[in-house]
């Protein structure tokens, strides 16, 4: 510390407006006593004492100063790459989000057990002190609708829905023992995507892309892509940027004509003219950013630049138009319609361009039986065949091209749904279905980091609760984090006095035993 | 205010005169009675101490209001000193007057707490040092609170000896108070929670796990039990505390039993008193550890493997091949600190390097983590605005780059240099790029690398051989273009096969015809090395199936030998997995399989032929 820097501050009673330089500081001295000495002295040398213990009482106050992730880039780059805490296993998330809750008692969940059960009444005991979104009285245990058989060199279980899936069991991590707080579709969405139940938080990608940037400054960092049919319950929150600025937010594509609403040139507007005209408006903005210095202003420069980069490239990584034949034989894609395939497609080509997270919502699953687009037996299925071979040709793909090695593919939805047939009303239903069940279900990731086939975590012989290893969606949060290369406690950002966390307040557990 | 200090005055003024001596054993007769049960307790404990054998239940019931009473002889010894100091003062000297009947309350408390504590300690089953010093703690203060009020009473100018004494009482209620303490909540109960810092300023040591640590690590006894006992018994059966005479802090006392004998019967599970207690419903009298949780399944399952196999201290940690995982708590991820100092040291070499290229070509070099030094380049975001020229600007940090992603760039052959000299590469990615063998060639430098992707170049076969001798190669990429197609393996082979993988006598062979599709791949598995049978073999089979349709396999089953060998990047395996036919009689070798580091995705099969390698590819997905 200089002898500046040590004087006390000039108290502000003093007259410092008259006067040298010299003679504020006589005034200044003329102003101490011996008591400002004395307390000085005293004081100091507490401080200086309580100082150097502070260190010793809490040695990781001094250490988290110092550690506080720094997130800050330059206002006209703000999706610029950061390195990530430690070395990362993943440098990209593919999120295929199956919106409505799949049947994990259809899909994945092998439960011998449940099939003897099938059409006796639900125990007492697994209905005591539950809430269920529809059932109602005494509901029927329901076995799985379909068979299963074991697939692949790990001898996974799968259900003869996703037989294309099937060849990739080997590739694949199950957990099985997913458990969540929220048993309606729109808050349970929002919890596994932007780790709270409640509006106003940041999503998944958006703190991926804030803590990490992204590799393709000519493309968005966070993409979101819908199948068509219906939107998720929870809406554009779900890849909202919550309290994060407002440039992480995920940027919604659209699967056919521009990709992005009014990215191209009007008629008779052509890239140069577009060009002049944004120098222009650069120009403008540059005078009045120099006037205020408001760093919005700069932010604005670059959103513009980047929209006129994204003109070019946005419009090729989203043209599957470009791919050959045998790719779309592959993922069965169609170019032109909006479809999961088609999505799967050009999720794999923004993988390819340096996209740092991209998600995909499919829609449909929520299968309570209520009419045949949702029943287990008829609905369910066109979901199925909706999904499994482009998933499979998604993983293919990622892997032949080496992609695989530093990508993470998660699938899943928000619950599980319950061994018990769904009865609104008490009634038995036309259609075969099944109501939600938060306590248990199914998700999978696949690639860098995980390892590949195996399965994590139980549920009992009805697949209805965990028995053992449960992993809470923060937990899954903290473990995705960890092969990005972040702790989770790291990546905050101070809003309303809190260091907001994707994992929030509660302790998340990195699920160790499902790393490579 | 007034009437005490007159009654003080005077009190003073009685004291000074010399009082007669039936005055002073009137004065002391009480005091007297006082001493009674002090000696009583004294006598008690010493004659009668506690052994570790439990006695009659109402002697114990009576004993449990123990901890009960004890607070109050503590309460009030402890207010003898504070009314003394603060009656000093003229406006509280009123409180010198209670000090008499403070004093009393505490030595008949401290004597009655002594003799609870006799009752619970010598019927409750307590024996050990921490029981012994806090019995005679306790025995001592009584005699010391009857000593204080002595000199008070007495009071002629005795007053050092009176405040040493007083001294010597507060110490002993520290000191006692704090082995009792001990007793009942565990031997760290006072620091176990210690903030680490203030545990760094003490220089007290986090003895958590360390406490009653004796065992051999390398032994399972060491390694798995202990901690067990470590954990949740030792507590109450430790060298401090060893209730029923007990001790499980060392292998000798835990077969030297406790007062009801052995507590193991080695090799008899059910025999084991021990394990009985441990299995016994919670709520059984003799449930332990008492009034605790039970031990976890794992915990109960590793000790019932553990004495079924002999109860022995130098079974070894890997004998018992079934016991449930070792870890008793679930395994933490570790998030690695970054310490900027040290990264600043790390990186102060190249940083200005690395800052002037971050300049010239945003957003495509980066370190790979916060805490390192490594780079990472990504080229492939810039495209065709990247080439040869560019990436020559990176040579000078180019050994610190260890992972390059040049896919799609202009790069041609002449970047061979560039990229050979990225000595620490673990990850090259080359997809869609316009280099050819040329440049895979030069790469035979790249001692480092991982994973290696050409997809869509125009690599042919002839780089396979320098790709499969890179000692770390793990992953390979590429796919099956036109321009390798025009180069297809060559129709036919002369094959020698080893006859078995001990000989090195190869096979006269004829010459035989492989499949015309060769190409290469990569199968993701981990390395492994277990008996035939097993999983692995089984993986292993698609590898010399793919062999056979060359012709290979068939040729091995034709010699009508058991066994052969194929060799893969050196290292051979045998092919007894194989469907061949086996003549009757011949016993399957059963040897072991053992992949070489990462043959387990092989990226070629090497066929030596008469002292000359030759290299077959295998395809994706073998």
């Amino acid at each position: 510390m200089t002898a500046s820097e040590a004087r006390p501050r000039i108290p502000a009673d003093l007259d410092i407006q008259s006067g040298s330089p010299g003679e504020v500081e006589l005034a200044w001295l003329e102003a101490r006593t011996r008591r400002h000495f004395l307390r000085s002295l005293g004081g100091g040398l507490g401080t200086l004492f309580l100082g150097t213990l502070h260190a010793k009482l809490v040695p990781s106050a001094k250490a988290a100063e110092n550690d506080a992730l720094d997130f800050s880039r330059d206002a006209r780059t703000p999706l610029a790459p950061l390195p990530s805490q430690f070395p990362a296993k993943v440098r990209r998330v593919i999120y295929l989000h199956m919106a409505g809750a799949p049947s994990q008692l259809e899909l994945f969940e092998h439960k011998p057990e449940l099939k003897k059960l099938d059409g006796e009444d639900c125990p007492a005991s697994f209905l005591a002190g539950k809430r269920f979104a529809f059932i109602s009285g005494v509901p029927k245990l329901l076995a799985s609708q379909y068979p299963f058989h074991q697939a692949g060199q790990s001898g996974q279980w799968i259900s003869d829905r996703l037989p294309y899936i099937a060849k990739q069991l080997d590739d694949i991590c199950f957990v099985k023992s997913m458990r969540t707080d929220q048993f309606n579709h729109a808050p349970a969405q929002l919890l596994v995507q932007t780790g709270n139940p409640r509006l106003g938080y940041a999503s998944f990608g958006s703190w991926v892309v804030y803590g990490l940037g992204t590799e393709n400054q000519n493309l968005p960092g966070f993409i979101v892509l819908l199948s068509g049919g219906k939107t998720p319950d929870g809406g554009k929150q779900l890849w909202s940027s919550g309290f994060l600025p407002s440039v992480y937010q995920g940027v919604q594509c659209r699967s056919h004509g521009e990709p992005v609403l009014y990215l191209d040139n009007p008629s008779g507007v052509s890239r140069s003219l577009r060009r002049s005209m944004l120098d222009t408006i650069d120009d403008i903005n540059q005078q009045t950013y120099a006037a205020f210095g408001n760093p919005e202003t700069v932010t604005r420069i670059a959103q513009y630049e980047m929209a006129f980069r994204m003109q070019m490239d946005a419009t090729d990584a989203m043209d599957i138009r470009k791919e050959p034949d045998a790719v779309h034989s592959q993922y069965g894609s169609k170019p032109g319609e909006a479809s999961f395939a088609n999505n799967c497609l050009v999720a794999r080509r923004l993988a390819e361009r340096g996209v740092r997270f991209i998600q995909l919502y499919h829609w449909g699953w929520d299968s309570h039986g209520a009419d045949a687009k949702e029943a287990l037996n008829l609905g369910f299925n066109d979901r199925c065949r909706e999904v499994d071979q482009p998933t499979a040709a998604l993983l293919a793909d990622l892997k032949s091209r080496g992609l695989l090695e530093d990508t993470l593919v998660v699938w899943g939805g928000e619950f599980g749904r319950t061994p018990m047939r769904e009865n609104r009303g008490g009634q038995e239903m036309k259609y075969v279905g099944r109501d939600h069940n938060p306590g248990a279900f199914t998700i999978w990731l696949a690639g860098g980091g995980v390892r590949p086939g195996i399965s994590h975590g139980e549920t009992d012989d009805m697949g209805y609760e965990i028995v053992k290893d449960p992993v809470e969606i923060r937990d899954l949060h903290a473990t995705m984090l960890y092969l990005l290369g972040f702790d989770h406690h790291k990546l905050n950002y101070r809003f309303q006095g809190l260091e907001q966390k994707l994992t929030s307040v509660k302790p998340a557990r990195v699920v160790v035993e499902i790393l490579a | 205010m007034n009437v005490p200090s007159q009654n003080l005055a005077q009190k003073q003024g009685a004291s000074l005169t010399v009082p007669s001596r039936a005055a002073i054993l009137s004065r002391f007769t009480p005091g007297l009675a006082m001493l009674a049960p002090v000696l009583v307790v004294t006598t008690l404990v010493a004659f009668l101490p506690p052994d570790g054998n439990e006695r009659a239940d109402w002697v114990q019931f009576i004993g449990r209001f123990h901890p009960l009473l004890v607070h109050f002889p503590i309460a009030l010894f402890l207010l003898v000193p504070i009314l003394e100091i603060v009656g000093r003062s003229a406006r509280f000297a009123y409180l010198q007057l209670s000090v008499s009947f403070v004093l009393t309350l505490a030595t008949l408390g401290a004597s009655a707490a002594a003799l609870l504590g006799w009752c619970l300690g010598r019927s409750g089953g307590y024996s050990g040092t921490l029981i012994t010093q806090h019995m005679w703690g306790g025995v001592v203060l009584s005699v010391v609170c009857w000593v204080c009020w002595l000199l008070r009473t007495g009071r002629r100018e005795l007053r050092l000896t009176y405040a040493g004494a007083l001294a010597l009482g507060v110490g002993i209620v520290a000191w006692t108070g704090y082995r009792g303490g001990q007793l009942s909540q565990g031997p760290n109960h006072l620091t176990e929670h210690m903030p680490n810092g203030l545990r760094n300023l003490l220089g007290v040591e986090d003895n958590r796990l360390a406490s009653g640590w004796s065992g051999d690590p390398n032994t399972f006894f060491g390694a798995r039990i202990q901690p067990i006992f470590a954990a949740r018994c030792i507590n109450c059966h430790g060298t401090d505390k060893h209730k029923g005479n007990l001790r499980l802090d060392s292998y000798r006392a835990l077969m030297r039993g406790g007062k009801d004998g052995q507590v193991m019967q080695t090799g008899n599970v059910q025999g084991s008193d021990l394990f009985r207690r441990i299995t016994l419903p919670a709520s059984h009298d003799d449930f332990m550890p008492k009034g605790k949780q039970p031990l976890t399944a794992d915990q109960v399952k590793t000790i019932e493997l553990w004495i079924s196999a002999g109860a022995s201290d130098t079974l070894a940690l890997n004998a018992i091949s079934n016991a449930p995982s070792g870890s008793v708590a679930p395994a933490e991820a570790k998030f690695e600190e970054v310490d900027a100092a040290a990264v600043a040291q790390l990186r102060s070499a190249i940083a200005p390097a690395v800052l002037q290229l971050q300049k010239q070509f945003p957003n495509i070099l980066e370190y790979d983590s916060r805490g390192s030094a490594d780079l990472r380049l990504n080229a492939s975001t810039l495209g065709s605005k990247f080439g040869d020229r560019d990436l020559e600007a990176f040579r000078p940090i180019a050994e610190h780059i260890i992972v390059a992603d040049l896919s799609r760039t202009e790069i041609t052959d002449h970047s061979a240099d560039a990229i050979a000299a990225m000595k620490r590469l673990r990850v090259l990615r080359l997809i869609n790029t316009h280099l050819t063998d040329a440049t895979l060639l030069r790469l035979d430098s790249l001692n480092q690398l991982e994973s290696l992707d050409v997809y869509g170049t125009a690599m042919t076969p002839a780089v396979l051989p320098t790709i499969a001798k890179l000692p770390k190669i793990s992953h390979f990429m590429r796919d099956r273009p036109a321009s390798y197609r025009a180069n297809p393996c060559p129709r036919t082979w002369p094959v020698n096969l080893f006859s078995d993988d001990s000989a090195a006598k190869p096979i006269k062979a004829p010459r035989i015809p492989l499949a015309a599709a060769c190409g290469v791949g990569y199968v993701r598995r981990r390395s492994v090395s277990r008996p035939i049978g097993s999983h692995s073999a089984t993986r292993m089979s698609p590898v010399c199936r793919k062999m056979a349709s060359c012709g290979v396999m068939n040729f091995l089953g034709q010699t009508g030998r058991a066994t052969g060998c194929v060799e893969i990047r050196g290292r051979r395996f045998p092919a007894c997995r194989l469907p061949i036919r086996r003549p009757p009689g011949v016993p399957d070798p059963g040897c072991k399989l053992e992949y070489p580091d990462r043959a387990d995705h092989p990226l070629a099969l090497r066929v030596e032929v008469a002292g000359h390698a030759h290299v077959i590819p295998v395809w994706n997905g073998l």
